[in-house]
């Protein structure tokens, strides 16, 4: 504290000045956004179960959106998802588009690198969907899959409760639904027991020998499960927020709360 | 699908669950059941009350789930119920005598070609009356969405909820000559049942006669030969079209109704045989039920049936199937769970463990042994799995053996799945985020998707956001702004903001724009940094790169950058300067080590997001000279929020000290100045001047209950 007999504020001001405290922050240091504060909690939780990030492109080319994961152009599974595309094309021709779900980063990852392996892959998505208070144009996805000599769907439960308990805490539980995603069979939805409600949280499976073999690696050797949830989801049901479209309006009435 | 309680009950010898706990079995065992409506009905003094679920049927199953038969055989097989589906021998009424027409139905060379029509089963029917429908035909139609039009043509809609085919009447009097299939001409229109007129082309297939359109096929008829009240004679279609053809007209003529929607889903070409067997024999129902059906006269189908499917047979094993599940279930109960979703299941004399099922034609979706891992799984309740899942937490630790055989479980196989390398981007990004952070700079996820760019999006959503972002700046640039303008509710002197992501422009080096956008897409860092008025002796630019070289050095190996700057201007309501500084993040990166070891994640605390108030906030200053030099400036902070009533308290949505000094004069005591910044914001209404004058004044007469303390 300065001593002088009288002083110019400005340069006197003690050390707590500028300390704020209020409804808008949570200290006085800039603010990781919650994605990204989520995304590192998820990575610190499948690491422990030996999980590594894994990347692909926003844009990428039709084979790896959709054949590579058996969502044939003609069938109704397609309408699952409603897709931008590029006025532009590949070096080849092929259609490119923003990517509808991080499960195009299974098969380019899987063709790259020799199993076992487990992954998470998170990642910005893209949707032709009008946005309002749950739904955005853009948002993250996080995907996960595992290969290896032996995968059943015993192994994908314990990894994803092991998940729902850390992540949700040690009151929630999990259950499988069946569901249908071209890419795994069976395919299920898994449902997360948080604050006494069972809510839709992922989707999974067994990887589909149909995608092993895109990959590269022969089905009769390799199993996988895959699962892939929506990080935007998350981070909306850890922290209360009601509106997807405050995570990316660079509010800083929003950001700096976390 | 909207599927009938009393409907379902009807195909089942037992007794159905209640509505709600049968839409929990559904849910968990095959289906989502999106909602669940009670209906209750007086007719004639007596109430009937039915419920009617909506059942979301996935892709895989609508080929034979979107029918009350197939939702029916689901259940008992979910149930453990007696179940036997009626087969078309139920229904086959066939008394052909002396009719005037003799049908002929024609696929021609290019919709054989193209297998554009896997089947076309066509009938005949003669002295047909068409009138009302019976009050129970209209009631269930009505309970599932459906509006009533004529006895004959409800009974194609009822017929089609019951079993999945979608089928169609002609007035037989109104078609000329024969039925054919074939593709529309270049510059064919038809005129629909509904009075439109659609354009056709050579890609849509039609139903014809010899002279004119009589339907869309698949998607609707034609108004030519509309079955209505004058209607004596009829033919009847039941067909099999081309699912992806089908799917392509719909999308070209913009049609989508029940018709299209089980084409488009494979509904399989065994159906349009019992679809027409069922429709027939309700017709002849109805009519004995009018006038004892005496003249009605019913020909033979005419069946064309170029590519007729066949049963599947999949080899599999027991052990195979409980291995993909983890699971021992007894083979009996596998062979059991098979046969009740309609699967026959025959040993292998020679191997115990080996199977071969039969699968018939109308469950397209169960080609190979993983299908049939779905069916045991989901049937047998994948809740118990739960019985081998590992409570241990340690035991999920672990990773895959070394020779990658299984699994999760560290105990049973030993040894860790070989380990991959650390992704750098995504350690090396999230150390610039926590380093970036303590440097005062809040992070921002904005859109990709911009309004203008060198990358277009053929099908854009708006205007607004028809483009790949060439950088993150210029949509960051349009979010300081608006926080300049809350820095007092904020409780900040400056803005400053951050954002990694990728972006999909000419790359700052000169990279060319010849590079195609899969080549031009890489991550960029862009800081922002903005106050109301430039500070003496600060230079934007400098103070941005003097940040971000901080951040590069704590990353280990510092490259050097091309920085691209994009100034940000203020408004008049709102003075601004501010500047984004934006570069190529991939090199930065690329020099870093690869050996990167550890988590690396920060553990980040709980919070509980506040809602933002979209009404006006009020700024006061205060600044009060409390006697000595030692009092935390907290407990001042503690005074003045005490000295405002519970009400005014919520009020108080920021509280900035922003200048603090003490004052030595000789002779008089020591004395220290707390100024406070004080924003009061409500989050339902704007606050009048009134609210926040009487708030202040609470501040001042709690301070002067102070002994010492004196508002300045």
């Amino acid at each position: 504290m300065n001593t002088s007999p009288d002083t110019n504020p400005d340069a006197m001001a003690g050390e707590n000045a500028g300390k704020s405290a209020g409804h808008y922050t949570s200290g006085n240091t800039g603010h990781i956004h919650p994605i990204s504060q989520v995304t590192q909690e998820l990575y610190r939780i499948f690491a422990k179960m030996g999980f590594e990030v894994a990347e692909g492109p926003e844009i990428e080319t039709e084979f790896y959106n959709f054949d590579a994961l058996g969502v044939a152009k003609d069938h109704s599974s397609r309408d699952m998802q409603d897709t931008f595309w590029l006025k532009e094309t590949g070096p080849e021709g092929e259609r490119l588009l923003p990517r509808t779900h991080t499960s195009s980063v299974q098969v380019r990852f899987a063709q790259k690198n020799k199993p076992p392996f487990k992954i998470i892959a998170p990642g910005k998505v893209f949707r032709n969907e009008t946005t309002d208070a749950t739904h955005e144009a853009e948002f993250y996805q996080i995907e996960g899959m595992m290969v290896a000599k032996k995968v059943t769907m015993v192994d994908l439960k314990e990894t994803l409760k092991t998940f729902a308990l850390e992540f949700f805490g040690p009151d929630s539980d999990i259950r499988f639904r069946p569901s249908y995603f071209p890419f795994v069979e069976p395919g299920i939805e898994v449902d997360v027991k948080f604050k006494g409600n069972w809510l839709e949280v992922l989707g999974a499976g067994l990887t589909h020998p149909e995608v092993l073999k895109a990959s590269g690696l022969d089905p009769e050797e390799w199993q996988g499960f895959a699962f892939g949830m929506g990080l935007d989801r998350l981070v909306m049901l850890k922290y209360g927020i009601p509106d997807i479209r405050h995570l990316y309006s660079g509010d800083l009435r929003v950001i700096n709360q976390f | 699908m909207l599927i009938s309680y009393n409907w379902l009950k009807t195909y089942l010898k037992e007794d159905l669950p209640a509505p709600a706990d049968l839409a929990d079995v559904l849910t968990l065992g095959i289906f989502e059941i999106e909602g669940l409506d009670t209906h209750t009905d007086m007719h004639d003094g007596v109430e009937t009350t039915d419920a009617v679920l909506d059942v979301k049927v996935l892709p895989d199953r609508a080929p034979y789930c979107l029918s009350h038969r197939y939702v029916a055989q689901e259940v008992s097989a979910l149930l453990g119920m007696d179940f036997v589906l009626p087969s078309i021998e139920d229904f086959e009424t066939t008394d052909a005598v002396d009719l005037a027409r003799n049908l002929k139905v024609t696929l021609n060379q290019e919709v054989l070609d193209a297998k554009a029509c896997k089947r076309y089963v066509g009938r005949y029917l003669e002295n047909v009356k068409v009138g009302d429908s019976p009050t129970w035909l209209k009631k269930q139609l009505e309970l599932l969405g459906q509006r009533s039009i004529n006895s004959i043509v409800d009974l194609t809609n009822y017929v089609m909820l019951e079993c999945g085919q979608p089928l169609h009447a002609f007035d037989a009097d109104l078609v000329e000559g024969d039925i054919q299939v074939r593709f529309a001409r270049e510059g064919e229109s038809i005129t629909l049942l509904d009075g439109k007129v659609v354009a056709l082309n050579p890609k849509i297939m039609v139903i014809a006669d010899d002279v004119g359109l009589l339907a869309i096929a698949g998607i609707k008829g034609g108004k030519k030969a509309e079955v209505t009240g004058d209607t004596k004679n009829i033919i009847l279609e039941s067909a099999c079209f081309k699912s992806s053809l089908i799917r392509h007209t719909s999308q070209a003529v913009g049609i989508k109704n029940d018709s299209s929607k089980r084409f488009e889903n494979a509904v399989t070409s065994e159906r349009a045989g019992l679809g027409m067997a069922m429709l027939t024999s309700w017709i002849a129902k109805l009519h004995k039920d009018i006038d004892d059906g005496d003249a009605l006269k019913i020909s033979d189908a005419v069946d064309v049936h170029p590519y007729p499917d066949t049963d599947k047979v999949i080899i599999s094993h027991i052990s195979k199937i409980n291995e993909r599940l983890g699971l021992d279930i007894p083979k009996d109960t596998v062979t059991k769970i098979l046969t009740s979703c309609g699967l026959g299941v025959v040993y292998d004399s020679e191997h115990e463990d080996r199977i071969m099922v039969t699968v018939p034609v109308y469950r397209s979706d169960i080609n190979i042994t993983e299908d049939l891992v779905d069916e045991v799984g989901r049937i047998y309740g994948y809740d118990k799995l739960d019985e081998n899942v590992s409570d241990d937490e340690a035991g999920r630790e672990g990773d895959a053996g070394e020779n990658g055989e299984a699994s999760v479980k560290n105990g049973e196989h030993g040894g860790k799945i070989s380990s991959l390398p650390k992704n750098k981007n995504f350690y090396y990004h999230n150390l610039i985020r926590s380093n970036l952070r303590d440097a005062g700079f809040s992070e921002s996820y904005t859109y990709t998707l911009v309004e203008k760019g060198l990358s277009p999006l053929q099908n854009p959503l708006t205007v607004e956001r028809a483009y790949l972002r060439d950088s993150i700046s210029e949509m960051l640039s349009k979010k300081v702004l608006p926080n300049v303008r809350n820095l007092d509710l904020l409780g900040l002197k400056k803005v400053q903001m951050f954002e990694i992501g990728k972006v999909f422009g000419k790359s700052a080096t000169g990279e060319s724009v010849t590079q195609d956008v899969m080549q031009r897409e890489r991550y960029s860092l862009a800081l922002a940094l903005a106050y109301t008025k430039k500070p003496k002796n600060t230079d934007l630019k400098e103070e941005l790169k003097n940040t971000l070289d901080g951040v590069l050095e704590s990353m280990g190996t510092k490259a050097t950058y091309e920085s691209k700057f994009t100034e940000v201007v203020g408004d008049a309501q709102t003075p601004c300067v501010g500047m984004i500084l934006e570069v190529d993040l991939d090199p930065l990166v690329d020099v870093q080590q690869d050996e990167v070891s550890g988590l690396d994640v920060e553990e980040f605390k709980d919070v509980t997001f506040k809602a933002v108030s979209t009404y006006p906030f009020s700024v006061r200053d205060i600044a009060v000279f409390v006697p000595g030099e030692n009092l935390p400036a907290d407990e001042v902070l503690g005074v003045i929020k005490l000295s405002l009533s519970k009400e005014q308290r919520s009020l108080l949505v920021t509280s900035t000290l922003f200048d603090v000094f003490t004052k030595r004069v000789e002779g008089e005591p020591v004395r220290t100045s707390y100024a406070y910044r004080l924003v009061f914001q409500a989050g339902d209404r704007t606050l009048t001047e009134l609210e926040v004058v009487s708030a202040m004044q609470s501040i001042s007469d709690g301070i002067a209950k102070q002994v010492g303390w004196e508002i300045r």
